[in-house]
């Protein structure tokens, strides 16, 4: 087995307490980061190429250089606990069982472009991840790697864990920022990005809870121990959440790069009653879905977007031939719909009407014509909307019919699921 | 500065400028819905999606700034597939009730289904409803209709200063309306009924009273107080049926209060006066013109043009104030000249509704209070109304012209006051005029043509919509026949020649120009 990193203490009694991550070398990377310039800690995560573990691929390092060096207003890291993105669960265990890997990468973000106060925007639902963060807060800031003056190096920082109003579009960054700041959280319009104006105003960032809690092993060893995990351009371990018909579904840490193929068969032992694959959603709902003889793909951001899918938070959802197609495609619309937050037009108005002729199909009244109309309803939103919600919903659903179209053809001509399905209560 | 090509055209804009502003300020028309000048930028209805060289994406035009060398394209086939995709999506959950909606004619999504939308609707699926929700007095809200553009929310909030409006449920349940139903009653409600772009917000004092197409617009000015907000003024079949704001930059930009617009009813009043009356019975106006200038004459005549009193008012134009103080101080030879000015205290909402931006309702609610003094006073001391009311009442006054106002509002008595002749000229049926011996029809601020001068001094040019109720007329043609029945040999025809001769006379006033008056006013120096 590959290097274990982000979960390596995960199964350690009393993981989450200061006493056991200071025991294996915690707040080390936060000492040497704060023995050099912040400049050279950018350049370091910079080097390292550590990539945005929230769903974008974005470079950490990248984005932290966009922030404003001199800024009349205070700067602000957020960091992205919300994972609302159906298929992914990885943040809420790193927040339970590793808090302050999460609170020392804060730190060293904080300190790297210049922010005084961070927010851990945790979702709603999670109350016992805010409870563990909260406590781990609390430890860090008796031990002094919080508030005045932290480790007698003269910088001030704080955190403060804000939990969500529970909404999937919290997620996205600057609904995030619109809730952090107790208002509606709807996605606002770019330019201005958040790196000039964010919270309260202020230049800010928003990273990953996954991406942060990597920071301090970047520090420790270095951006060729983690380029050397992975590859080139896409270092280090990745947290996988397998779900779906896998005999053993979970959370992995493996890394970037590994074959598709080799965790659903070597990893998760094969198909739940060894029944043949149908499909797999890569990296959380709103991924593009893959076909069976499309999984010898490697799990990395550039290999995805080469096959047309994307690599997305690492939320693996396996589907069996049981699987009706048709149903899966219409709950997935039916989710993005439900959450869309109604500001922009494509969005609020397209979503519904595509889950609405989806779960039509479904129930056996589909008509001729319909997947050109999605298909074009899909045209239509995508990349015309605020945020990238609508995307989310267009790219997954276009998918959808794309690769299972004679399924979908099937459901309309002959009225019922071809697999034999009873259309879905909802 | 940059330079920058849209649609083919080369245009310059300001830095800073979005693409949409630059655009507009050129006469590029590229369609937007929530866009409002005013308002906060957020670039949700996606209407003004534009394709720029070199950017993957559809880009908004309002929330894109302007680059030098940029070049946008309006009208792409990719720029209007995703128009008309927008627009479909506005439709299909929309009623298409437009035969029946007060928006019709001049609903943006109308237009721009018109010009850009589809035939046919592909919609087959149920259309959303929303529950009914009443806003109050001014208010009637439809959210079918509504395309969630949150103008009405932005007004609220960024100009009138009121939360009263929220964004509640998520998706396209997504309902604007206020919380639990609370009614909207600010000052400024009916604003909302302009800012919403279609028909989802109308007022409720003008629902189902007229077409748009086949009403008349005319801009002109609000009587209603000392601002002088620019209106539109909308007539059919010779009623006015309602005010809008007409845009001025300096004086009200695009708003108008709620009590500005209400005005028109008083013009529509049941009680106007059509007639000239006599002690309260009609007689011919021409006869009661006659007899007025008989007796005022014989006053003159008889060495008492002195015991004359006249009172003008704030609530007239400054050619009515004009005319009416050259009758008193060179027909009639009187000293006794007063005006009723605005009171300042008259407060047009608690200090809590008072709105974030200075474009609303002031204390004073008479339109001219500052350009009466400019005229009626011209530099020389006037007597104050109540000064001249209790001179009547000793007794040293024999006569009193009272154009425009009833004074038993100036008392607060039942009671003018005891003179041997008492003329007046009166818009309704007040106790003044009920009382006078001779009393004759005048015509309301939007019934004549004429200039105000608002309290920061700017002159602005009022437009006549509609003709006046029977005989009725201006204030300064009243005061002319008088003077031609008495001998005085006037010549003035028209609004335009006594300004003139104010542009002539009246210190300050010598740049105004009737004719030639800019949409925005002109400024003039208090003496
Ligand atoms: C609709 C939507 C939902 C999102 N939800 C999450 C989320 O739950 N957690 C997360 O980390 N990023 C989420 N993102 C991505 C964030 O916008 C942002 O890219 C990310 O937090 C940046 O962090 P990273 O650079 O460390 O990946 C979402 C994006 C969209 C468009
Ligand atoms: S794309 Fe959807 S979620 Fe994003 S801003 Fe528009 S309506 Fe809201
Ligand atoms: S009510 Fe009118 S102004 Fe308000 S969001 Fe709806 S369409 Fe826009």
């Amino acid at each position: 087995m590959a290097e274990k990193v982000l979960t390596a203490r995960f199964e350690k009694l009393g993981s989450h307490r200061l006493e056991s991550y200071e025991r294996d070398h915690g707040y080390k990377a936060l000492k040497q980061a704060l023995s050099m310039k912040p400049e050279e800690v950018v350049e370091l995560v910079k080097a390292s190429g550590l990539r945005g573990r929230g769903g974008a691929g974005f470079p950490a390092g990248v984005k932290w250089g966009f922030v404003p060096k001199e800024s009349e207003q205070p700067k602000y890291l957020c960091v992205n606990a919300d994972e609302g993105e159906p298929g992914t669960f990885k943040d809420r265990y790193i927040m339970v069982l590793d808090p302050h890997a999460v609170i020392e990468g804060s730190i060293i973000a904080c300190y790297a472009f210049g922010a005084h106060a961070a927010y851990i925007y945790v979702r709603g639902e999670f109350k016992k991840p805010q409870r563990r963060m909260e406590s781990a807060l609390l430890e860090a800031r008796r031990a002094g790697y919080l508030g005045k003056n932290i480790l007698g190096s003269g910088f001030d920082v704080d955190i403060w864990v804000h939990p969500g109003a529970g909404s999937y579009i919290c997620g996205e960054e600057t609904a995030l920022i619109e809730s952090n700041e107790g208002k509606r959280g709807m996605p606002r319009l770019k330019p201005p990005f958040p790196a000039i104006v964010g919270l309260f105003g202020g230049p800010t960032v928003v990273n990953n809870v996954e991406t942060l809690a990597y920071v301090p092993h970047v520090i420790n060893r270095g951006p060729e121990w983690f380029i050397g995990l992975g590859s080139e351009k896409n270092g280090g371990t990745k947290l996988f959440g397998v779900s779906g018909h896998v005999k053993k579904p979970g959370l992995y840490e493996l890394p970037m790069g590994t074959p598709l193929r080799e965790i659903i068969y070597a990893v998760c032992g094969g198909i739940r009653g060894d029944k043949k694959l149908k499909a797999v959603i890569p990296g959380g709902s709103s991924t593009p879905v893959l076909k069976p003889d499309q999984i010898d793909v490697n799990m990395d951001f550039d290999s995805l977007a080469g096959i047309g899918s994307m690599f997305g938070s690492g939320g693996i959802i396996v589907m069996d031939e049981t699987t009706c197609m048709v149903r899966a495609a219409a709950r997935l619309a039916k989710f993005y719909a439900h959450e869309s937050c109604g500001q922009c037009t494509p969005c609020r108005e397209g979503t519904p009407w595509i889950a609405k002729i989806l779960s039509r199909i479904e129930g056996g009244h589909g008509r001729e014509g319909d997947l050109e109309l999605i298909l074009d309803i899909c045209d239509n939103i995508q990349g015309n909307t605020v945020c990238p919600a609508g995307d989310a919903c267009a790219m997954p659903v276009r998918a959808f019919i794309l690769q299972f179209r004679t399924e979908f053809e099937e459901h309309i001509e002959k009225k019922k699921c071809p697999i034999g399905r009873f259309p879905a209560p909802w | 500065m940059a330079k920058l090509t849209i649609d083919g055209r080369e245009i310059e804009a300001q830095d800073g400028q979005s693409v949409l502003q630059a655009a507009l300020e050129c006469g590029i028309h590229i369609p937007h819905l929530c866009y409002h000048p005013a308002l906060k930028v957020v670039g949700s209805c996606r209407m003004c999606l534009i394709e720029i060289e070199k950017v993957p994406k559809l880009q908004v035009a309002c929330g894109t700034p302007v680059r030098d060398g940029m070049v946008v394209s309006t009208q792409s086939e990719r720029v209007r597939k995703a128009r008309r995709g927008v627009l479909e999506f506005l439709s299909i959950n929309h009623p298409l009730d437009c035969p029946v909606c007060d928006q019709a004619g001049e609903c943006k999504l109308q237009d721009y289904c018109f010009e850009y939308g589809q035939a046919e609707s592909r919609y087959q699926e149920d259309k959303r409803r929303f529950p009914e929700q009443d806003l109050g007095s001014t208010l009637v809200r439809d959210m079918n209709r509504c395309i969630h553009c949150t103008r009405c929310i932005r007004f609220l909030r960024d100009v009138a200063g009121a939360e009263a409006f929220t964004l509640y449920e998520r998706g396209n349940r997504t309902q604007v309306g206020t919380y639990l139903e609370t009614p909207v009653e600010t000052p400024f409600s009916m604003n909302l009924v302009d800012a919403c772009p279609v028909g989802a917000l109308t007022s409720k004092h003008f629902r189902f009273k007229g077409r748009s197409w086949l009403m008349e617009k005319t801009r002109t000015l609000c009587a209603g107080c000392s601002r002088g907000c620019n209106v539109y003024a909308w007539s059919q079949k010779g009623r006015v049926l309602r005010l809008t704001p007409a845009e001025n930059e300096w004086v009200n930009r695009f708003w108008l209060c709620d009590y500005g617009r209400l005005t028109v009813n008083d013009v529509n009043a049941d009680d106007r006066l059509g007639d000239a009356l006599r002690l309260g019975d009609c007689v011919d106006p021409e006869a009661a013109l006659d007899q007025a200038a008989a007796k005022l004459k014989a006053y003159v005549d008889a060495g008492a043009g002195d015991k004359i009193g006249v009172v003008a008012s704030a609530r007239l134009t400054n050619e009515d104030n004009y005319l009416i103080r050259k009758l008193a101080r060179e027909v009639l030879g009187t000293r006794h000249l007063a005006f009723v000015e605005g009171k300042e205290d008259d407060r047009p909402f608690e200090p809590s509704d008072r709105p974030l931006t200075e474009w609303f309702i002031r204390e004073d609610k008479m339109p001219i209070t500052w350009g009466a003094r400019d005229i009626i006073l011209s530099g020389e001391p006037a007597g104050d109304v109540l000064g001249l009311i209790a001179k009547a009442r000793r007794g040293e006054l024999k006569a009193l012209l009272v154009f425009g106002e009833d004074l038993t509002r100036v008392t607060g008595e039942d009671r003018v006051v005891e003179v041997e002749f008492l003329f007046a000229t009166g818009t309704h049926k007040t106790r003044t005029v009920e009382l006078a011996h001779i009393a004759v029809p005048e015509a309301t601020y939007l019934e004549k043509g004429g200039t105000f001068t608002n309290e920061e001094g700017r002159v602005q040019r009022l437009r006549p919509v509609v003709a006046p109720p029977g005989r009725a007329r201006s204030a300064w043609q009243t005061a002319r026949e008088l003077a031609g029945r008495m001998g005085a040999g006037w010549s003035y025809r028209a609004t335009a020649e006594v300004t003139a001769e104010i542009a002539a006379k009246v210190p300050g006033y010598q740049e105004v120009d009737f004719i030639e008056m800019p949409e925005e006013g002109q400024m003039v120096e208090h003496a």
